[in-house]
């Protein structure tokens, strides 16, 4: 990536910008992933190529602008659109809105990707249907991890009375 | 990428040096590559380091070399330079004073390779006490005048803008209001109370060892009580940082010794009362250093305690210099803070034992366990080592509560090489260029733990 090139990722939660973020840093050896919390102070921001901030409408003006000013090729994972800042300190910005893709089809396959991912041995595995996935769809819209914890508090609720789902210790 | 690197090697390199003598040493030279050098110049240095703005000065420089390196060819270089006879080395809270021995090859169109080593120097045979005192100022009443004609300004202005524009003009007046009122608390009322009262040191310059004497003289106008007189013995450290409107001075308390002159009692009026002042200064009392920015100043605060009214307090500057006695020769003293524990002090560490890959090995073992961390982290804080790491990111910003960086200094992730033990540097505004000019290469220096990042698992060391 080039430097005074910035990519940011603004969606609502759940929809998988923090996902990208990740794909993108397992990508770049030399990236730097910072995740800027909630509550308490800003932690510290490693150079890196490309510097990754995930959550970056929470970056402070002054730290914001120390951040941009080093020209280091930016991704942003961010609930607020950065394009006129970034532009100020002179970066090319490209936006995606995530989340507009994230339907039914989308739903199935992560989830039943996921399954196979946990899977303990050879045989089958129990599928999200499409039926499934558009139920979801409809409940949760775009917000994935919604729908994961819906179906984490399923499985929760249904491991003692479900013959078919059991934690084995 | 540098094509050669130097490396410095002297020949006395734990050891304490004279100032005004000569040190010694050699310069390596490893080219990895054809170098063009114009020079290769090695210099004789002090700088401080700290809260405060780097004041630096240069003892004796030398070239030792100009031409051809070819690639994989090693050379050496021997040199003898002069040593700074002052300021002496010292570590302290704010204020650190290091001398070293510099290297640089100037290389056209290149980065100049660089090395640096310190060494210990301490006042010696050479060392012009009569000009050192008169190089470490004593406040004197230039501030009172200053502040006269301050205060002087603020009332004309004040006078004038309440007569041409009305009660805006108070707000001028203010400022001399409360600062006579002050004046008249602080000074008038206890000299009042007290009467004629006389306070003077034998000396203004003082000895390590030697005893700080002086005498307090009192004849009250009128018979008066007193809860009793007092002195104490201090010293400060005050480095300003920054400048103009941007100025910050940072003070720290080095020592606080306590003498009492007189218990409760009555002082008799028209009598003449006299208190001997007597402290002692330790043997390995720090001198007092003033280099522009960067202070560390001794003076007397005589108190006498009146009950239910001001007391009186007068501070008595001082200086602490090195002995002209032969004898004090004798014994290599590093300028260190008397409040730290010479055992654990900064040179200490090498004479104790302890190396940097030892704390990095415990550290190591136990870096899963917070707690086991915590304590073996500040059993070695305050401790300097020289140190290798290699570097892995600068960082962009250092954190909100992360009082160890140095203001318009910066931080550098690096990873110690056996154990990859991870850390987190601070380095100061000075030292910029060469950690550019490293890039991802191995650091070797000399820091000093100050703690441990929690957050992101590093120990932390200030350069």
């Amino acid at each position: 990536m080039n430097s005074g090139f910035a990519l940011q990722f603004v969606g609502d939660c759940g929809r998988g910008k923090t996902t990208r973020l990740l794909a993108i840093a397992d990508r770049f050896p030399g990236a730097s992933y910072v995740y800027l919390p909630e509550d308490g102070p800003t932690p510290a921001i490693a150079a890196g190529r490309p510097l990754l901030i995930d959550e970056a409408q929470r970056l402070p003006r002054r730290v914001r602008n120390a951040v941009f000013a080093n020209g280091a090729p930016l991704v942003l994972a961010t609930h607020r659109d950065l394009t006129r800042p970034l532009r100020r300190h002179g970066y090319h910005v490209q936006t995606q809105q995530i989340g507009q893709g994230n339907d039914a089809a989308l739903i199935e396959r992560l989830l039943n990707a996921r399954i196979e991912a946990s899977r303990l041995g050879p045989g089958p595995t129990p599928r999200v249907t499409s039926n499934d996935a558009k139920r979801l769809s409809d409940r949760f819209g775009s917000d994935i991890r919604a729908v994961e914890f819906f179906l984490y508090e399923q499985v929760q609720t249904q491991v003692m009375t479900d013959g078919e789902v059991r934690f084995i210790d | 990428m540098a094509k050669c690197d130097l490396s410095i090697e002297l020949d006395d390199a734990e050891g304490v040096h004279i100032g005004g003598e000569k040190i010694s040493g050699m310069v390596r030279v490893n080219a990895d590559s054809d170098v063009n050098c114009t020079a290769l110049e090695v210099t004789s240095v002090w700088r401080t380091h700290g809260r405060g703005n780097v004041a630096s000065g240069e003892a004796g420089k030398i070239k030792l070399f100009e031409g051809q390196w070819r690639s994989g060819e090693q050379q050496e270089y021997r040199f003898e330079l002069p040593i700074a006879n002052w300021p002496p080395t010292y570590y302290g809270f704010h204020l650190n004073v290091e001398h070293s021995i510099d290297a640089r090859a100037k290389v056209p169109w290149s980065f100049d390779p660089k090395a640096s080593v310190t060494f210990k120097m301490r006042p010696g045979r050479g060392t012009d006490v009569t000009r050192i005192s008169d190089a470490v100022t004593v406040q004197g009443p230039a501030a009172k005048v200053i502040g006269l004609i301050v205060m002087f300004v603020f009332t004309i202005v004040g006078f004038v803008i309440v007569a041409n524009f009305g009660a805006f003009g108070y707000l001028f007046l203010l400022f001399p209001v409360v600062t006579a009122t002050y004046w008249f608390i602080k000074s008038v009322l206890p000299a009042w109370a007290l009467g004629e009262v006389h306070c003077r040191l034998t000396s203004e310059t003082f000895v390590p060892g030697e005893n700080v004497t002086g005498e307090l003289i009192v004849r009250p106008r009128k018979r008066v009580a007193i809860n009793g007189a007092s002195v104490n013995l201090l010293a400060n450290e005050q480095c300003v940082s920054g400048s103009g409107s941007n100025r910050t001075t940072h003070k720290h308390n080095l020592f606080d010794k306590l003498l009492l002159l007189s218990e409760s009692t009555t002082l008799t009026a028209g009598q003449e009362h006299r208190f001997a002042i007597s402290v002692p200064l330790v043997d390995h009392a720090y001198y007092s250093i003033d280099l522009k920015d960067n202070k560390l100043m001794w003076h007397a605060r005589v108190r006498i305690d009146i009950p239910r009214w001001p007391d009186w307090v007068k501070d008595l500057p001082l200086r602490v210099v090195p002995s002209g006695d032969p004898a004090t020769w004798k014994t290599p003293e590093i300028n260190l803070p008397v409040s730290i524990d010479i055992a654990s002090a900064d040179f200490a560490s090498a004479d104790a034992g302890i190396t940097f890959a030892e704390t990095a090995k415990h550290l190591w073992s136990v870096r899963d366990d917070r707690g086991q961390v915590e304590i073996l982290v500040e059993a070695v804080s305050g401790l300097s080592f020289n140190i290798e790491a290699q570097v892995e990111r600068r960082l962009l910003y250092a954190g909100d509560e992360d009082p160890h960086v140095y203001k318009d200094g910066f931080a550098v992730w690096v990873r110690y090489p056996d154990p990859p033990l991870p850390m987190v540097l601070y380095v100061p505004h000075g030292l910029g260029d060469d950690f550019e000019q490293l890039g991802n290469a191995v650091w070797r220096g000399r820091g000093t733990v100050v703690g441990w990042d929690g957050v992101h698992g590093r120990l932390q060391v200030k350069l």
